[in-house]
C-alpha cells in the first residue's frame, strides 16, 4: 500500500464519523449549512495524528444558539474520541474576505472538499473563492507562497539532506509537494499562454512517487511514536526503516538504505519545487519573460532565469549543460523548469563526461564560484555530476547513522566546498601558503568519496580519487597530493583533540608526515572545512582553538625548526627506514624507536644510534651509566648513556673538568623515555693520557653519591681557569634566553672565552635555578665557546616569567667577572 | 552524595573515562570549556607575530557519586589525568542536596 492509499483509507474513516455526527445533529432542515474539509483532510491525506481542519459554512441568518448547538453536537464527540479537530464557522462572504487576507486560510481553501450539508452552498463558495482571490491575482499568491516558503525552510531546514529531516515542513518535504500543486492550480487557472506544460511527464511521475513515499513515512512515524511527530528523529529511524520494509545489506544498514531513498525522493521534490516557484515568481509575467530573453550562445538568460535557446542541441553537445551550470554558479542564476527537465532527461541517457577535461575545468570553476551550493545541488539532482564523476554516485543520498552528522554525504561534500570559500577571508594567512587551489577544492569536494565501502573511508577514498585525478589531467605530484589529503583528512582533528600538543614528539611526527608548510596548510583548510560542514557538534570555537594550535606549532617546526631544511625530512625518513630494518633483524631494541627525538636521529649516524640503543638496554639501575670512548687522531669521543636526573649535565661536565679534559664540542639529548645521550668531543690534557678507562667508574661513583664531584672540583680549582681572562673584551661574552624559536623549550645561548670547567659552571647555574636541560649543543672556535641549552621548568613548560628569566641569567652571569659581560634577553 | 567536577586536559578524556568506567561509574556529563588557572594563557608565535591564547581549551567532567566512592573516584582521576606538566587541571568536590531520576522519580543514592 502506498502512502496515498493509507491516508485515503483513514480519511474515509474520519468522513464516516463526521457525516454521521452531522446527520444526527440535523435531523430536519440543513439547507443553510454546509460542512467542508480543508487542508490535508480536504486532500484526503490524513495521518494518524493529523489535525482535522473543518469549515462550517452558514447562512447569514443562522442564529448564534443554533451554531453553538451544532458545534457541541459535533465537536465534543470528535474531541472525546481523540481527533485533533480544528474548526471555523464562516459565512460565504466572510470566507471569501478572509481568503483575501489570510494566506494560510487561502491555501487550505484550495484543497477544500465537500463533506455534508448543502452542496449548492459549497459550489457557490468554491467559485467565489477561486474567482475572488486566485483568478484575479495569481502573481500575489505566488509571491506570498515564496516568502512563506522561505521562512518555513529556514525554520525547518532541509528534508532532502538533513539526517533528521522534517517530513512535512522541511525543504523537499510534503508541504513543498503541496505547494507545487497549489502553484500549478493557481497558475493553470490564471489562463496564461504556456505551450509546454510546466512539469514534464517524467517529473510528474517522480513527484507522485516521492510524495506517496513521504506520506507513508509520515503515516508510520505517527503510528510508531503515538503522536503527531513530523521530524524523523534518530531514535525512531530504526523502527521506521523496518516498518517501511528495509533490511540491512552488506554496505548499508536498513536505516541508511531507507534514508538514502527518502533523501533521493526529497531531492526530487525540492528541485522541482525550487525551479517551478522561482520560474512562476516573476512580477512581469511569462509573456514579458519570453520577449526579453537575452541570448548567450546556446544559453538564454532573462530575469535571473537560465534556459537553452536550442534544447534539441543539448543532445549533441552535452557539455552545454555543464556550461549552463557554470554560468548559473558564477552569475547566481536559476534554471527554468523546462531547462532543468531537459538536462535531467539527457543526463539519464546521455554519454558520460568523465573523460572530459573541459567539463572538469568547468566543474573546478563552479566549485569556486559564489553560487556553488545551489548549482552543485542542481547538478547532483539532474545527474550531471555523476556524468562527470561517476564515482560520486556511491555517496549520493548516503547517510551515516550516528549523532555526529547532520547531512547526507553528498550534501556534506558540497557544504565542505562552500565552507572553503568562506575560509578565504578568515584564514587568509593559511591560503597565502597554498599555491595549488585546484587540488584543494578537488580534494575537499571528494574527501568522503570512500564512504560506504565498508572499509576505513579515508584510505578507500585515496584509492578512488587517484584515477579521477589522472582522468581530469592532474599531474603525478598533484595526484599524490590529492590522495595524501583525502587519506589524511581525519588526522589533524584526531591529533588536535586526542593528543598532547605540548609534546614535541606529537608535533614532530606530524610535521614529518605533513612534510611542507603548503601540505600542512592544505590539510588544515580541508580539516576546518570538513568539520564546519559536518554539523554543530563537530565544530566549535573550542575545537577551532585546538586545531589552530596544532597547525601553528607544526608550521613553526616546518618553517623554523629542523624541517626548515627540506633535505632533513628525507634524511630522517631514510634513517628511520634503516633503524626499523635494524630493529627487525633483532638488534635488541625493538619497541624503543618511538623514544628517539627527530633532532637526535638527525644528529647521529645510524651506527651510533644503534650502539646507543644497545648500550642503554644494558643499563642496570638509575645510577648506572655507560661511557663509550673512541679515539681519533687529535681528539677523543666520549659518549655517556644513562637515565635523566636533575643536574646530570653539570655532574658529567664536572667529571670532565676534574680530569682536565677540554670539551671542544658536545651534543646532549634526552630521549622521550628518559634515556640521556651526552656525546662529547674532548682533547686530552697531554699526550699518552691514560685515564680513560677510569671515567665510567668515576661517573658511577658520582651518580651513586659515593663521590662529591663539587668538592673534587673545589680541590682542583687551582689547576683550571674557571674565570675567563679579565682583560678579554666585553664583546666576547653574551648571554640570552630565546622563547620564540621553539614551542617546547626556552633556549639559553651562552658565548664566552673558552676555559676548562666553564660549561660545568654554566650548567650548574642552570640546574641550580631549577631548570631541566633537555638538549644542549656545545661548539668551540678559536678561543670562544658557544653553548646552547634547551631547557624547561619544573612543570615541563617554557620559561615565560620575566622575573624568573632574569634570575636565571643573573645566576649564569655570576660565573663571569662582574661587569665584564653583556647580557640581553630576546623573545 | 557528592558532585565531583574535574577540569582536565582534552586529550586525557578517554583515559579518565575508561578509568572511571572501570570503577563502575555509569554516567557523566562532559563539556568543552575554556579558562585559565596557574597555566595562564600562553603565547603562540605565528608568522613572526605573537598572539596570546588567553583561555586554554579544557574538558569539564561532572559526576555524582555516593560519599563512599569519592576518594576512589578522585584517585582515579588524578591517576589518569596527570601528565606532571603544568595545566593538568583541578578536581572540585561539592556537597549535593538531592538527586532525582526523572523517569522513575527515584531519589537519593538510588538515583545516582
Amino acid at each position: 500500500m502506498n502512502g496515498f492509499d493509507l491516508a485515503r483509507e483513514l480519511s474515509s474513516r474520519a468522513d464516516r464519523i463526521i457525516v454521521s455526527l452531522f446527520q444526527k445533529s440535523f435531523r430536519e432542515d440543513r439547507g443553510a449549512w454546509c460542512l467542508a474539509a480543508l487542508g490535508g483532510y480536504g486532500r484526503r491525506e490524513l495521518c494518524p495524528f493529523s489535525d482535522l481542519d473543518l469549515l462550517f459554512l452558514v447562512d447569514r441568518r443562522t442564529s448564534l444558539p443554533e451554531i453553538e448547538r451544532v458545534l457541541k453536537d459535533m465537536l465534543y464527540p470528535l474531541w472525546d474520541t481523540g481527533f485533533d479537530a480544528g474548526y471555523s464557522v464562516r459565512t460565504l462572504r466572510q470566507a471569501v474576505d478572509d481568503a483575501g487576507t489570510d494566506f494560510f486560510f487561502c491555501t487550505s481553501l484550495l484543497d477544500a472538499r465537500h463533506l455534508c450539508g448543502s452542496e449548492d452552498l459549497f459550489r457557490k463558495f468554491a467559485r467565489a473563492v477561486v474567482s475572488a482571490r486566485l483568478l484575479k491575482r495569481p502573481g500575489r499568491f505566488i509571491s506570498d507562497l515564496l516568502s512563506h516558503t522561505r521562512r518555513r525552510h529556514e525554520k525547518y531546514g532541509d528534508a532532502s539532506y538533513f539526517l533528521e529531516p522534517h517530513i512535512k515542513d522541511g525543504h523537499g518535504g510534503l508541504r513543498d509537494f503541496q505547494s507545487i500543486l497549489w502553484a500549478l492550480k493557481v497558475s493553470g487557472s490564471s489562463g496564461s499562454a504556456q505551450a509546454a506544460p510546466l512539469i514534464d511527464a517524467s517529473d510528474c511521475a517522480d513527484l507522485c512517487e516521492a510524495a506517496g513515499f513521504m506520506l507513508k513515512t509520515r503515516f508510520i512515524l505517527h503510528a510508531i511514536t503515538g503522536r503527531k511527530t513530523d521530524r524523523m528523529h534518530l531514535e525512531h529511524q530504526e523502527a521506521l526503516a523496518e516498518s517501511m520494509g528495509y533490511r540491512p545489506h552488506s554496505s548499508e544498514s536498513a536505516v541508511e538504505g531507507f534514508l538514502r531513498v527518502f533523501h533521493t525522493r526529497a531531492v526530487t521534490v525540492r528541485a522541482i519545487f525550487d525551479s517551478l516557484i522561482l520560474y512562476l515568481y516573476r512580477p512581469g509575467g511569462i509573456r514579458r519573460f519570453l520577449h526579453r530573453r537575452r541570448k548567450d550562445g546556446p544559453l538564454a538568460v532573462s530575469r535571473g532565469l537560465l534556459s537553452f535557446s536550442d534544447p534539441e542541441g543539448l543532445k549533441e553537445h552535452p557539455l552545454t549543460a555543464v556550461s549552463a551550470f557554470e554560468k548559473m554558479a558564477c552569475e547566481g542564476l536559476t534554471l527554468t523548469p523546462g531547462a532543468r527537465a531537459c538536462i535531467k532527461n539527457i543526463a539519464r541517457s546521455g554519454p558520460a563526461l568523465k573523460e572530459s577535461p573541459e567539463g572538469f575545468l568547468k566543474l573546478m570553476r563552479i566549485l569556486r564560484a559564489p553560487g556553488a551550493r545551489d548549482t552543485l545541488i542542481s547538478m547532483l539532482e539532474t545527474g550531471v555530476l555523476e556524468q562527470l564523476i561517476p564515482e560520486f554516485g556511491a555517496i549520493r543520498g548516503r547517510t551515516i547513522f550516528d549523532v555526529y552528522h547532520t547531512y547526507t554525504v553528498d550534501l556534506h561534500s558540497i557544504h565542505a566546498v562552500c565552507e572553503l570559500n568562506g575560509l578565504i577571508q578568515s584564514e587568509n594567512d593559511v591560503f597565502a601558503r597554498v599555491s595549488d587551489l585546484d587540488v584543494l577544492y578537488f580534494s575537499t569536494f571528494l574527501h568522503d568519496i570512500g564512504k560506504g565501502s565498508g572499509r576505513p573511508h579515508a584510505v578507500k577514498g585515496a584509492e578512488i580519487i587517484r584515477p579521477i585525478a589522472r582522468r581530469f589531467g592532474f599531474d603525478h605530484a598533484q595526484t599524490d597530493l590529492a590522495a595524501f589529503l583525502v587519506q589524511n583528512h581525519l588526522l589533524m582533528a584526531d591529533l588536535a583533540f586526542s593528543r598532547d600538543l605540548s609534546e614535541e614528539k606529537v608535533i614532530g611526527d606530524f610535521a614529518l608526515k605533513a612534510a611542507s608548510p603548503e601540505r600542512l596548510s592544505l590539510l588544515y583548510l580541508l580539516t576546518v572545512a570538513d568539520s564546519r560542514a559536518t554539523g554543530a557538534s563537530a565544530w566549535s570555537e573550542w575545537k577551532a582553538s585546538l586545531l589552530r594550535e596544532l597547525y601553528i606549532r607544526t608550521l613553526n617546526i616546518l618553517e623554523k625548526g629542523i624541517f626548515k631544511d627540506p633535505e632533513n625530512a628525507m634524511r630522517l625518513e631514510e634513517k628511520w627506514d634503516r633503524l626499523i630494518g635494524m630493529a627487525r633483524t633483532g638488534e635488541g631494541f625493538q619497541g624503543r624507536l618511538w623514544a628517539l627525538p627527530q633532532a637526535y636521529i638527525l644528529s647521529f649516524d645510524v651506527g651510533d644510534i644503534g650502539r646507543h640503543l644497545a648500550l642503554s638496554s644494558t643499563l642496570a639501575g638509575r645510577d648506572d651509566i655507560r661511557a663509550h670512548i673512541a679515539h681519533r687522531k687529535n681528539h677523543t669521543f666520549i659518549t655517556f648513556i644513562t637515565r635523566d636526573r636533575p643536574g646530570l649535565f653539570s655532574l658529567l661536565t664536572g667529571i670532565l673538568a676534574v680530569n682536565r679534559l677540554e670539551a671542544v664540542s658536545a651534543r646532549i639529548f634526552t630521549w622521550y623515555d628518559g634515556t640521556v645521550v651526552d656525546a662529547f668531543k674532548v682533547i686530552a690534557p697531554w699526550q699518552d693520557y691514560h685515564g680513560w678507562h677510569t671515567i665510567e667508574e668515576q661517573c658511577r661513583d658520582v651518580l651513586s653519591g659515593k663521590t662529591d664531584i663539587e668538592a673534587r672540583i673545589r680541590r682542583t680549582a687551582s689547576l683550571r681557569t674557571s674565570c675567563p681572562d679579565p682583560v678579554s673584551p666585553r664583546e666576547t661574552f653574551s648571554l640570552s634566553i630565546d622563547n620564540g624559536s621553539s614551542d617546547f623549550f626556552s633556549i639559553i645561548d651562552v658565548r664566552a672565552p673558552s676555559s676548562i670547567g666553564l660549561i660545568h659552571d654554566v650548567s650548574l647555574a642552570i640546574g641550580g635555578s631549577g631548570l631541566d636541560i633537555h638538549r644542549a649543543f656545545l661548539s668551540q672556535s678559536s678561543d670562544l665557546v658557544s653553548c646552547v641549552f634547551y631547557v624547561v621548568d619544573e612543570g615541563g613548560e617554557k620559561l615565560t616569567d620575566k622575573t624568573r628569566q632574569q634570575d636565571v641569567l643573573q645566576g649564569i652571569e655570576k660565573i663571569f667577572v662582574p661587569g665584564s659581560n653583556t647580557c640581553f634577553t630576546r623573545e | 552524595m557528592k558532585k565531583i567536577e574535574a577540569i582536565i586536559k582534552p586529550f586525557k578524556l578517554d583515559e579518565v573515562k575508561e578509568e572511571l568506567q572501570a570503577l563502575g561509574i555509569t554516567g557523566m556529563t562532559v563539556t568543552e570549556v575554556r579558562g585559565f588557572g596557574r597555566q595562564k594563557g600562553h603565547k603562540e608565535v605565528y608568522r613572526g607575530a605573537e598572539y596570546q591564547v588567553d583561555f586554554i581549551p579544557k574538558i569539564k567532567i561532572e559526576i555524582v557519586v555516593s560519599s563512599a566512592m569519592v576518594e576512589s573516584v578522585v584517585q582515579s582521576i588524578i591517576k589518569s589525568a596527570k601528565t606532571g606538566k603544568i595545566g593538568d587541571g583541578k578536581i572540585f568536590i561539592l556537597p549535593l542536596e538531592e538527586v532525582v531520576r526523572i523517569r522513575t522519580g527515584e531519589s537519593g543514592d538510588d538515583a545516582v
